[in-house]
């Protein structure tokens, strides 16, 4: 089930009314899991299987790994949890990505190379880091072991983050999950709040953007340079009012049951510096990345070398974890390599570059990366550089809505900087709190796009 | 561990919850203002419709405005029996006692009296009064010729056939003009049912709702309880998945429209033998049987069109063309082809015919340059008129 669907509010009413009448740990609990299970069925029944394996497994692993002493009895687990999460991961995610680049090589000795038909299960990505996050924190003794099954099984399962995070770590849900939530109005008020403005990103803005993005990128060849600009911009947009609108949704959702999530975007285009901005954008996958991936490859308590190196890694796993295509993978060796010569001339020169144009020049390095996110090949992203650039002739399209929808990105941004912010997340006892809820109200109703669209991270 | 309680709002005593109710109430009545005074720069008007005794079809009520907001952004005054656009009272034409008539006779008009016939891209949607096919005519001819927009959304042959009589005597006609864009719109001529709107219909319905509702809660009513198409009530799904049109859900489109439109064609093309051309010369003669007045076809399909980010160059619709095209110099119809100057309009110039900056630029209606292109391609052909008398009479075309 998606967020935007008319069957959510129907379904999510059920669950509140349902939890919140429930007064034990163990039935409440009990609740939401087959209410997390059912909204994953929704999609798919058949792929409640993978996500009921891989709580099995990291349940079982952690549990082993608690009573064996031994060291390599401990690592021998925490490889064969890997091995688990990262085998369905890649199986259905990668199979075919990696036949399909592999096939003139297969070829060449006389393989067929041929791809399969496979369905990638949505939230594969998203639900097979929060386990592997557990096990590792478990082998790294930061955290112990859950005793209850019913526990673990929803921390994994839980529905607001399910599908497309953001990706909640064991250390901060479990304990939340061992008791019952006190009710609290102005929490209740403020994921309600935040759900009413993460459906506001998603469909006013995010919907709309994607419209030109969509028609720009079908055939960017067509397209005059300045309209291409307009849609690479709307698509930064569209990007981030998608997936954040999307965790707003899931962080309000918890919220409203009682839950805190952690915050996972923090308007990163006013970013200075790239560093900076994998502090702002989906701030669960990048302390994610940083801690599971960056710090065990030693992090930069290494030499000035093997860091860059280790960014690199880092990123392009990144990267790949996004998508099965050569483009994500660039994208993620662009950041990669931008967060490393980032690093590299911060240590060369002591000076700082003046704030707009540190900002100017991130900008430029994001939005070439969103070029290659979007593209379908590096050939049309290529194309679209090319055009973005030389100012390409073509046919001019300045399509209103996405124009409006990116001056409320610019607005947004450049209120959160001011005194406005507070407001912006309309207090309960502000005259202002009830207007602006009823006209978002009611311009969901009457301006939401009528073709349904998901969303864009659902296919990570 | 001991549960904890759930209080509903705990910290606040009775005055305090009142108060909020009050203000929220307030607040929710104030922001619905706000929507409802800003809602007409974003929405389409829902106006009732009006059953036009001369034309005998539901048509938009006159002396009002319509709001277009889909591709473009414009309003359209509506004119007498429901004409978009011609708002200015007509010459010959009186309104008495609340209806419409049309005195022919004392018509002081224009030379040239023309009908103009087709749907929503002869209709002119999302484009401005003056730049609509009709008055881009009238401007080319600078004054020689009347043109009377009678094309509505969704219309056919069927309803075009049953309307030309009736609007004939009354207006003056002195001939009738159908702008095809989709050829297979002209078959429906055969067999026209000549049926006048009844009280009875759906759109009398509407019409009370539309009349006593502001847009924006028509909308929201729509938007709420009907699906995309508009048409189907909404419908709620509850089990689980997967459901077999998942890619459709997902907005997934598993066959490129390009390919779909070369696909259609092509069966077109192959289910198109010489039986069919019979069906093209029923079908217009039907039309010729509905008129004793020239008849002219202008031929303006969906070409140069921008499909899923390439350009259609080829007219889809080029098949039925050709055996409209026969069919027509059977029976005495003038055919205008346009399709020429809609390309040498993007070829040379870049100025696409079709499509609008709110839609997609390239496809969709036409717009302000294909209107003024058709009407300067029909105003070329109609000042090179052929002599009538080459035209067959009605008995021979029987």
């Amino acid at each position: 089930m998606l967020f935007t669907q008319f069957e959510f509010p129907i379904y999510f009413l059920c669950v509140l009314i349902a939890a919140w009448l429930c007064r034990g740990r163990r039935t409440r609990n009990a609740v939401l899991l087959i209410a997390s299970y059912y909204f994953y069925a929704y999609w798919d029944y058949r792929f409640c299987s993978l996500l009921a394996l891989s709580t099995v497994v990291d349940y079982c692993i952690a549990r082993w790994m608690v009573r064996s002493t031994g060291t390599g009895v401990r690592r021998v687990l925490l490889v064969s949890s890997l091995v688990v999460n990262l085998g369905v991961l890649g199986f259905f995610k990668y199979f075919n990505f990696f036949i399909d680049s592999a096939s003139p090589a297969l070829q060449a000795i006389g393989l067929s190379g041929e791809t399969l038909d496979i369905i990638l299960p949505v939230g594969v990505s998203f639900y097979t880091f929060q386990t592997l996050s557990y096990t590792i924190d478990v082998y790294r003794g930061v955290l112990k072991p859950v005793n209850r099954f019913l526990d673990f099984a929803l921390y994994v399962a839980f529905f607001p983050q399910l599908v497309a995070g953001p990706i909640v770590r064991a250390r901060e849900l479990l304990p939340q999950l061992a008791k019952v939530p006190g009710f609290s109005k102005r929490r209740f008020y403020g994921g309600a709040q935040q759900m009413l403005r993460g459906l506001v990103k998603k469909v006013l803005l995010a919907d709309r953007l994607g419209e030109a993005v969509d028609v720009v990128f079908a055939g960017p060849d067509l397209y005059s340079g300045m309209t291409i600009w307009i849609a690479v911009l709307a698509y930064a947009g569209q990007i981030y009012y998608d997936f954040s609108g999307y965790s707003d949704i899931a962080i309000g959702a918890a919220k409203m049951l009682g839950y805190r999530f952690p915050v996972n975007f923090r308007h990163p285009y006013l970013s200075g510096s790239m560093s900076e901005f994998w502090h702002r954008w989906h701030m669960t996958l990048s302390r994610w990345l940083r801690d599971y991936v960056y710090i065990a490859l030693g992090g930069s308590r290494v030499s000035q070398w093997v860091t860059y190196r280790n960014l690199m890694i880092t990123m392009t796993l990144g990267g790949l974890w996004h998508g099965a295509a050569w483009t994500f993978v660039l994208w993620g060796v662009w950041h990669g390599f931008a967060l490393a010569f980032e690093r590299g001339f911060k240590n060369a020169f002591r000076f700082r570059i003046a704030r707009p144009i540190s900002w100017l020049l991130t900008m430029a390095v994001i939005l070439s990366g969103w070029v290659l996110f979007r593209s379908d090949s590096l050939t049309t992203a290529a194309g679209v550089l090319q055009r973005m650039v030389g100012f390409a002739e073509g046919v001019n399209w300045y399509p209103p809505l996405a124009i409006a929808a990116l001056l409320c990105c610019v607005i947004e941004h450049v209120a959160w900087c001011t005194p406005l912010r507070r407001a912006m997340r309309l207090p309960i006892n502000a005259w202002y709190s009830p207007i602006l809820t009823t006209v978002m109200i009611w311009a969901l109703v009457l301006y939401a796009p009528r073709d349904f669209r998901p969303f864009v991270y659902f296919q990570f | 561990m001991k549960p904890t309680p759930v209080k509903l709002l705990p910290e606040l005593g009775l005055h305090s919850v009142w108060t909020l109710l009050w203000r929220w109430v307030l607040g929710a009545a104030v922001g619905t203002g706000v929507i409802a005074v800003t809602s007409p720069l974003f929405l389409r008007s829902y106006l009732p419709l009006n059953a036009d005794p001369v034309r005998g079809v539901w048509t938009l009520p006159p002396d009002s405005d319509y709001r277009w907001r889909s591709e473009g952004y414009a309003n359209t005054a509506i004119g007498p029996f429901g004409m978009p656009g011609k708002a200015v009272p007509l010459s010959g034409l009186s309104v008495s006692n609340g209806e419409q008539t049309a005195d022919l006779n004392q018509a002081q008009g224009p030379p040239s009296q023309i009908a103009l016939w087709g749907d929503s891209q002869a209709e002119g949607v999302s484009v401005d009064d003056d730049d609509k096919l009709f008055a881009k005519i009238e401007n080319a001819s600078s004054g020689d010729l009347n043109v009377y927009p009678l094309a509505r959304s969704g219309e056919d042959a069927a309803d075009w056939v049953t309307q030309m009589p009736r609007v004939e005597e009354k207006f003056g006609i002195d001939q009738h003009v159908i702008l095809v864009v989709e050829p297979a719109d002209l078959l429906a001529a055969v067999g026209a049912p000549v049926a006048a709107p009844s009280a009875s219909d759906a759109s009398a319905a509407n019409a009370a709702l539309a009349s006593k509702l502001p847009a924006f809660v028509i909308q929201a009513a729509r938007n709420l309880l009907r699906e995309p198409d508009g048409s189907t009530p909404r419908r709620f799904r509850f089990t689980v998945g997967p459901v077999p049109a998942a890619s459709e859900q997902f907005g997934i489109s598993e066959q490129p429209a390009v390919e779909q439109d070369a696909a259609t064609s092509d069966k077109t093309g192959d289910s198109l033998n010489r039986d069919d051309s019979v069906l093209w010369v029923n079908a217009l003669a039907a039309i010729r049987n509905a008129t004793e007045l020239p008849v002219v076809l202008l031929y303006a399909p969906l070409s140069p069109h921008i499909i899923d980010g390439k350009i259609r160059w080829r007219d889809p619709t080029a098949d039925q063309f050709l055996l409209l095209h026969n069919a027509a110099e059977k029976l005495g119809i003038r055919v205008v082809d346009a399709r020429d100057e809609l390309r040498d309009s993007v070829g040379s110039g870049g100025r696409w015919p079709h499509g609008f900056h709110n839609g997609h630029i390239g496809s969709g209606h036409l717009n302000q340059v294909g209107n003024e292109i058709l009407a300067a391609k029909l105003f070329e052909a109609l000042s090179d008129r052929p002599d009538d008398s080459a035209l067959p009479s009605i008995e021979s075309r029987d």
